[in-house]
């Protein structure tokens, strides 16, 4: 267990800011995970959590200890690579209890510290097995096994999983989870996942661009993003988003797109200036479909049934919208419908710089 | 169609195929044949050349210099190997790993490539020469000797060991340096980056990397690369017999040398081609073993 601070971490590559100034704090054997789009500088900034990246500047503490020049093996972590990186010409046990012989245990000690990881993780019956031999799922168990024999300070994950086909990757979440939950060591975790990120994360670090967009627990997250990127980035399907100007009289009570199509703010509307730029956003979960004249009519091209839900896809005016419906509804395809939303699932952020503005309903007048 | 497809793939392969059948196995054939004839030009005209059996490989196998020249060709070949391997890794490891000028590096290390034995070996033959030797001057004017060394020519023994069997297998090795730099670094290229990576997690410091992780991956291209240089090794002629020719008193002689002088010096074209048959037999168990080895290696797999 150990705590981890990042201050002021800066890194450069040639002429290239990679990681321009970012700051974390991460707690003892919390479960953080670091997702962004690809080149955001998240795994940039694992490998310098690891030492494998130097830091340009600013400070990486372990447990309190700066350890920006310290080798990896002077840092008490443990990875687990996306390509696994196995030692193909050892043995499972040979791979696990590789960091135990560098640093000159007893065989005894080795093997008993093996068989124990390996009963953790069921690879009990595979460690006179080379990594060719293996499958996927059970490399990726070997990757863990490694790192979890060593009981480091800290484990680090560099998107471990996306390699594994999409059933693997369920259940892989899972022992993971579990996995933490029995060690409680403090894992630091990269993926582009956001699905991942929500269901294994105490706390998610959304990064765009070699910065912190936001950090919070998942739901935090997810029910107030701080800024557009973060609401489109986390939830699956995205949240739908409207952009438009908002109107009406005393306060905004509709959102005006650019094509003419006016879409009413539900409830009573909300203390904005009129004629403010802004994206409307909703989660597909918070649009129903309406009754009667209520709503804003939608076109609907797509209706995917999953079983358990229903999914609507179309278009509101111009803009793709997408419903998720549970249950089944007797929508075809081409038809159109009228959705409403709940109002206190709205959100809506800045036109231009995407950050969220917030909003209180409008008090209904007298 | 078919049949036109076929015709065209035979024509392509025709000269390589004409090429090694007139000027590879036709005279191995050939040479393999005379080696059971008594085949001896200067009596030819009067006593023909009759069919004597194993005569003279019993003749070669029993004459004092070619069994010397038999422990000198694998003396020499695994001095070779050694030699050039282990410098090869430290030079692929040189070119392989990034910074300024590695492209100078690069070009330097391969020159030896650029110059063919022959020529290699005359200019080794005038920087070794005693007469004016300027390896000998400069060791001189830094003082590390008091009298020239006699590179070939010094016949004075340690065992097997001499000064000429080794200056002349330090010859042979730089020649074949740029081959072995070049085989070992693309194995270098094909180990995976992570692997180290994991390494450095690991607690693995330079030597554990090199020990744990390089050198049991290079283990097949090393494999390979010993082989194919005990193939050539043990047939090489050009560097012993240019820069020496098999003397002082037979301390560089190897086998192949051994025949071209019994052939080209004697006219004892039986003897040479007796002597020829036990390199073609030696070469050819190891190229057994070779192809066993490629073929377990593809099973494991």
């Amino acid at each position: 267990m150990a705590t981890i601070s990042l201050r002021n971490v800066r890194k450069k590559y040639g002429g290239f800011l990679a990681v321009p100034d970012l700051s974390l704090e991460v707690q003892h054997g919390e479960f953080v995970i670091l997702v962004g789009p690809s080149g955001c500088g998240k795994s940039t900034l694992l490998r310098m959590l690891a030492g494998l990246e130097s830091v340009t500047g600013g400070e990486i503490a372990i447990d309190g200890e700066v350890v920006n020049d310290r080798m990896p093996r002077q840092r008490d972590i443990a990875m687990v690579f996306q390509s696994y990186a196995l030692y193909p010409h050892m043995t499972v046990a040979q791979n696990m209890g590789f960091s135990l012989k560098l640093d000159g245990r007893s065989k005894a000690e080795i093997a008993e510290r093996v068989q124990e990881a390996a009963e953790i993780l069921a690879l009990d019956k595979l460690l006179d097995r080379k990594p060719a031999q293996l499958s996927g799922g059970q490399r990726q168990r070997v990757a863990m096994g490694r790192s979890i024999v060593r009981d480091p300070k800290v484990f680090l994950f560099d998107e471990p999983l996306s390699n594994l086909d999409a059933k693997l990757r369920v259940q892989m979440r899972a022992e993971i989870k579990s996995l933490h939950n029995r060690l409680k060591t403090t894992i630091v975790y990269v993926t582009h996942d956001q699905v991942e990120a929500m269901t294994m994360a105490d706390r998610i670090v959304v990064m765009n661009a070699g910065q912190i967009e936001q950090v919070g627990t998942p739901l935090e997250l997810y029910d107030r993003p701080r800024s557009r990127f973060v609401a489109e980035f986390l939830g699956s399907p995205a949240m739908n988003m409207l952009p438009g100007t908002l109107g009406g009289e005393g306060g905004a009570t509709a959102l005006r797109m650019e094509d003419g199509t006016t879409v009413p703010i539900p409830g009573v509307g909300i203390e904005a200036p009129a004629g403010r730029e802004v994206v409307m956003g909703v989660r597909p979960e918070n649009l129903s479909l309406a009754r009667g004249g209520e709503g804003v009519e939608a076109v609907i091209d797509v209706v995917e049934p999953t079983g358990s839900h229903t999914l609507l896809i179309g278009r509101i005016g111009p803009h793709a919208v997408t419903c998720e419906i549970a249950g089944r509804v007797p929508v075809a395809s081409g038809s159109r419908v009228r959705l409403a939303a709940d109002p206190a699932a709205l959100h809506f952020f800045d036109g231009e710089s995407g950050a969220r503005i917030e909003v209180r309903p409008l008090v209904a007048a007298e | 169609m078919e049949r036109q497809k076929r015709l065209f793939c035979y024509l392509m392969v025709a000269p390589a195929v004409i090429f090694t059948f007139v000027l590879g196995l036709l005279p191995m054939i050939t040479s393999l044949g005379w080696s059971f004839l008594e085949y001896d030009l200067i009596r030819v005209q009067q006593t023909g050349t009759p069919f004597v059996g194993l005569e003279n490989y019993k003749e070669v196998l029993s004459d004092g210099r070619f069994v010397r020249s038999i422990t000198n060709t694998f003396l020499m070949t695994g001095l070779v190997i050694a030699f050039a391997i282990s410098l090869g890794l430290v030079l692929a490891h040189v070119m392989h790993s990034n910074y300024r000028g590695r492209a100078i590096v690069r070009v330097l290390i391969c020159a030896p490539w650029f110059v063919p034995p022959v020529v290699a070996a005359a200019i080794w033959m005038w920087l070794l020469n005693t007469d004016r030797s300027p390896i000998n001057a400069l060791l001189m004017d830094m003082g590390l000797i008091d009298s020239n060394i006699r590179f070939l020519t010094d016949s004075s023994t340690w065992g097997p060991f001499s000064v000429p069997l080794l200056s002349v297998t330090a010859v042979r090795a730089w020649n074949g340096l740029p081959f072995i730099v070049i085989f070992i670094l693309a194995g270098l290229q094909s180990i995976p980056r992570d692997l180290y990576e994991a390494a450095d997690v690991d607690g693995g410091n330079l030597w554990h990397k090199f020990r744990y992780v390089t050198l049991p991956l290079l283990k097949p291209v090393l494999g390979v690369l010993i082989m194919l240089l005990l193939i050539t090794g043990i047939g090489h002629f050009e560097i012993n017999y240019i820069m020496t020719g098999g003397g002082p008193q037979d301390l560089t002689n190897v086998m192949a040398v051994y025949s071209y002088l019994q052939a080209f010096n004697f006219f004892r074209f039986d003897l040479a081609s007796a002597a020829g048959g036990v390199i073609l037999v030696l070469t050819g168990i190891i190229c057994a073993l070779y192809i066993r080895g490629q073929l377990k290696n593809r099973d494991d797999r």
